[in-house]
């Protein structure tokens, strides 16, 4: 076990206070802060990243006006940095509306339950070698356990709101998101069927030693595709965007949301897509591995947890692109067909594949 | 099952062609975009077939424009804008100066330098009064028929309401300075005027240098030539030259200019003849006009104090001296003219007669104020920061003054005033009692 909280501990241990639980404390609280602001940093900038990238999508140029200290970046892509920073600020000053007929308490608990949510997956999500803040050795079941609490507070908080969209779309929401953890789940079972381990460290490990997964077998990449859609509809981005369909349901179960509150929703779906984004490159796209290895070449100055940091965080941003370039693409599923699709369409797949790779697994 | 894959095959297919249609766009997004930065970038206004003739386009409601290089300052537009959004300030060049202000398309000469022309836009109803009297039909409604002159303009979106302010005017302050309005410039700047050009320009020209001689250059008929004539003379007479010399460089001036031809040669002998100085002296401008006739000083006619009798023994006395009939004559035809209006007073008679014998009008106890009040200058006054109590000196000042007391007297005054209306500051005291030392 080689996890951020354990090393942290060794060294105020070894700073002779003597007291592991004030260790401890102190640990928890500084990765947690860490992983809080990832999230947060994360959601400005994917704000304005998807801003711009729908924009050119769409023959735009996206916001333009905004810059940071007179600094207004050049003509297209960095035109208006300042943007999403100016609407976090409008967001948390915003004022906040509690509807009169709501439950309060639930719909004041709901947003936190859906951070908690990103934020107890997120301490199982390894960013480089070692660096986690808590390293499980059963990884994949407690992501897939743990991302599936929010569910939870997208229920809450579409009961609690008294609005018919917002329980239309968390109903939906939970239909959809229970329906899509099946896909999920079995196509990360094809990787630790091989792998034999639930460990991320273990996964990655083992595409070092022979090859990443998505070129493992047409099975393994079957997986992968199977994955990388789920995930998009785990995270509820158009087209699989029916719980909060603006054109059908106002804006699902965050109608009755507003300023601050909101904010954390979006914190949280941002934070999720980047969860989605980075365990698909590591249990497929190898990790923390150098793209180099794929061709056997191994420089040993571009490895390292640092630059594993770096290798995670481009393949996880070009998944996040290739998110939004869906998003940008397809336009929203109807209820049926998202749930055909599921049913009928990925958890078949998902399950031959699962039998497929045992035989090749047999066989080579 | 068959219809099954089919259909997973053709949701393939255009799920990839779907990603490769907006990836084209993203990449393509320089060529591709489609926005306009509104406040930064405008279309391009175009002049459509309106479906009528554009001459029969009704122009009320466009836009006023104002080719200010056209504008000769007459303040007609002003005076017909009924809601008063026109504000015109002018510079006239003192007499004499060689400032030239150049000459409108229609080729009037202007007289004057328009240092500012606003039209507050946010005043204006589009009536379109102003632009009838305009004589140069320099300020018009754009567009329709005068869409040769401006393009139509469709908006006035501004982000500060100012900047609906319209300035057509825009003089550097070199030319406003070289045109003679430093006192204008001060003013406007809100300083109080620079020692010298507040309280002299008038006298500049009475005691300064020797007028030059312009008469030959003035033979020249055509307007741009003489202009043309006229710097080049001025340089050469400023720079000391001779007479022949200074003929020599108009010339070469007006070659220069592609100006010259043969018609001019005996305006050129002329000038290699002529004085190019009238050797005034400090004897003052005022003097070769107004008393040719052994020193008349039309100011003591001032002490008349009806104002149509001063009017018309005026104007008689401007016509005889012109005429360069000598004292007695003049007083006579002033009499004449009186009498023929029946304004012939024994006032008359005792003014008339102080105006034939010159030597002792000073003294005389009735030319007192005329001499006694110029001894303080009211323009110190102008630096009195706050306008209320400036313009209240100013008039205790005036008054006192036309009431002839002394100058010690119409200082104090001033002071009591201001201490009664409750405005005077030590700051303000201590100006007020400059008006003497500047004396
Ligand atoms: S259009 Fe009418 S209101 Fe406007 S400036 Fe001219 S006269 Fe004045
Ligand atoms: S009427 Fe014409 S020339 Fe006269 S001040 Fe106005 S714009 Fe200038």
């Amino acid at each position: 076990m080689n996890s951020v909280i354990d090393s942290m501990m060794k060294i105020f241990g070894s700073l002779g206070t003597g007291n592991s639980a004030l260790g401890l404390v102190l640990a928890v609280v500084i990765a947690g802060l860490v992983v809080f602001t990832i999230m947060a940093v994360m959601a400005i900038v994917a704000v304005y990243f998807e801003r711009k990238v729908s924009a050119f999508m769409q023959d735009r140029i996206g916001p333009m006006e905004v810059g940071i200290f007179g600094f207004k970046g050049g003509k297209q892509f960095w035109g208006g940095i300042g943007q999403t920073l100016a609407d976090t600020v409008k967001l948390l000053v915003k004022e906040d509306i509690l509807p009169k007929e709501a439950d309060k308490k639930l719909m004041i608990m709901a947003p936190f339950i859906i951070f908690i949510a990103s934020f107890l997956t997120f301490i199982g999500v390894p960013l480089s070698d070692g660096l986690v803040v808590s390293d499980f050795n059963i990884g994949v079941f407690y992501i897939m356990a743990a991302g599936s609490i929010g569910v939870i507070g997208i229920i809450l908080a579409g009961w609690s709101s008294n609005n018919k969209w917002s329980l239309y779309g968390a109903l939906r929401s939970a239909a959809q998101i229970i329906s899509y953890e099946i896909p999920i789940g079995l196509s990360l079972m094809l990787v630790v069927i091989v792998v034999g381990s639930l460990n991320f460290g273990d996964i990655v490990a083992w595409q070092a030693d022979h090859r990443w997964f998505f070129i493992h077998s047409p099975f393994a990449f079957i997986a992968f595709i199977i994955y990388v859609i789920a995930g998009v509809a785990e995270t509820n981005r158009t087209p699989f965007d029916i719980p909060e369909a603006e054109s059908e349901l106002v804006a699902g179960w965050m109608t009755e949301y507003s300023g601050f509150r909101w904010s954390i929703f979006f914190m949280s779906e941002y934070a999720n897509v980047l969860i989605i984004s980075i365990i698909a490159s590591i249990i497929f796209l190898g990790g923390w591995l150098s793209p180099l290895a794929i061709f056997g070449v191994h420089v040993s100055w571009l490895e390292g947890p640092l630059w594993g940091l770096f290798w995670i965080f481009s393949k996880a941003v070009f998944f996040v692109f290739v998110m939004m370039w869906f998003r940008w693409t397809f336009p929203r599923l109807r209820v049926d067909q998202l749930m055909y699709f599921c049913w009928k369409v990925l958890i078949p797949f998902a399950l031959a594949n699962l039998i497929f790779i045992s035989v090749w697994e047999l066989i080579f | 099952m068959g219809e099954y894959f089919k259909n997973i095959y053709t949701g393939l297919q255009s799920f990839i062609a779907g990603l490769q249609l907006s990836l084209h766009h993203y990449h393509s997004r320089k060529k591709l975009v489609a926005t306009l930065q509104y406040p930064h970038e405008k279309w391009p206004v175009e002049e459509r077939h309106i479906g009528f003739d554009l001459q029969e386009y009704n122009v009320v409601r466009s836009r006023l424009h104002v080719d200010i290089n056209d504008c000769i300052g007459c303040n007609q537009c002003v005076r017909a804008c009924p809601v008063d959004c026109i504000t015109i300030e002018s510079v006239k060049p003192p007499k004499g100066s060689e400032f030239d202000p150049g000459t409108t398309s229609n080729g009037t000469q202007k007289r004057m330098l328009v240092a500012r022309f606003d039209i507050d836009l946010t005043e204006c109803m589009f009536c379109n009064l102003c632009t009838y009297p305009c004589p140069e039909d320099c300020i018009y409604m754009v567009g329709g028929p005068n869409s040769a002159k401006h393009q139509i303009e469709y908006e006035y979106s501004k982000r500060d309401r100012k900047d609906l302010i319209f300035r057509f005017a825009n003089p550097s302050e070199e030319e406003i300075i070289a045109a003679g309005g430093a006192d204008y410039l001060a003013k406007k700047k809100g300083l109080p005027p620079p020692e010298k050009p507040a309280a002299e320009p008038k006298a500049k020209p009475k005691t300064a240098e020797p007028k030059i001689n312009y008469e030959p250059v003035n033979a020249i008929t055509d307007r741009m030539t003489r202009s043309l004539a006229k710097k080049a003379y001025t340089a050469a007479v400023r720079a000391g030259k001779t007479a022949s010399e200074t003929a020599v460089a108009v010339k070469q001036a007006l070659e220069e200019a592609g100006k010259y031809s043969s018609d001019l040669d005996t305006v050129m002998e002329s000038i290699g003849k002529a004085e190019l100085m009238t050797q005034a002296g400090p004897a003052p401008e005022k003097k070769v006009v107004e008393q040719p006739a052994g020193g008349l000083d039309i100011k003591l006619l001032n002490d008349l104090t009806d104002r149509m009798t001063r009017g018309i023994a005026k104007k008689a006395f401007m016509a005889a001296t012109r005429e360069g009939q000598d004292a007695k004559a003049v007083v006579r035809s002033i009499q004449t003219a009186l009498e023929a209006a029946d304004k012939f007073t024994d006032e008359v008679k005792a003014v008339l007669a102080k105006l034939e014998s010159p030597g002792e009008a000073p003294v005389k106890p009735a030319a007192a104020p005329k001499t006694a009040a110029p001894a303080l200058n009211i323009k110190v006054l102008n630096g009195i920061s706050d306008k209320m109590t400036r313009g209240l000196a100013k008039k205790t000042f005036m008054a006192a003054q036309r009431a002839g007391k002394s100058p010690a007297d119409i200082v104090t005054e001033v002071k009591e005033t201001l201490e009664d209306a409750g405005k005077l500051t030590p700051e303000f005291a201590k100006i007020i009692d400059s008006l003497r030392e500047d004396a």
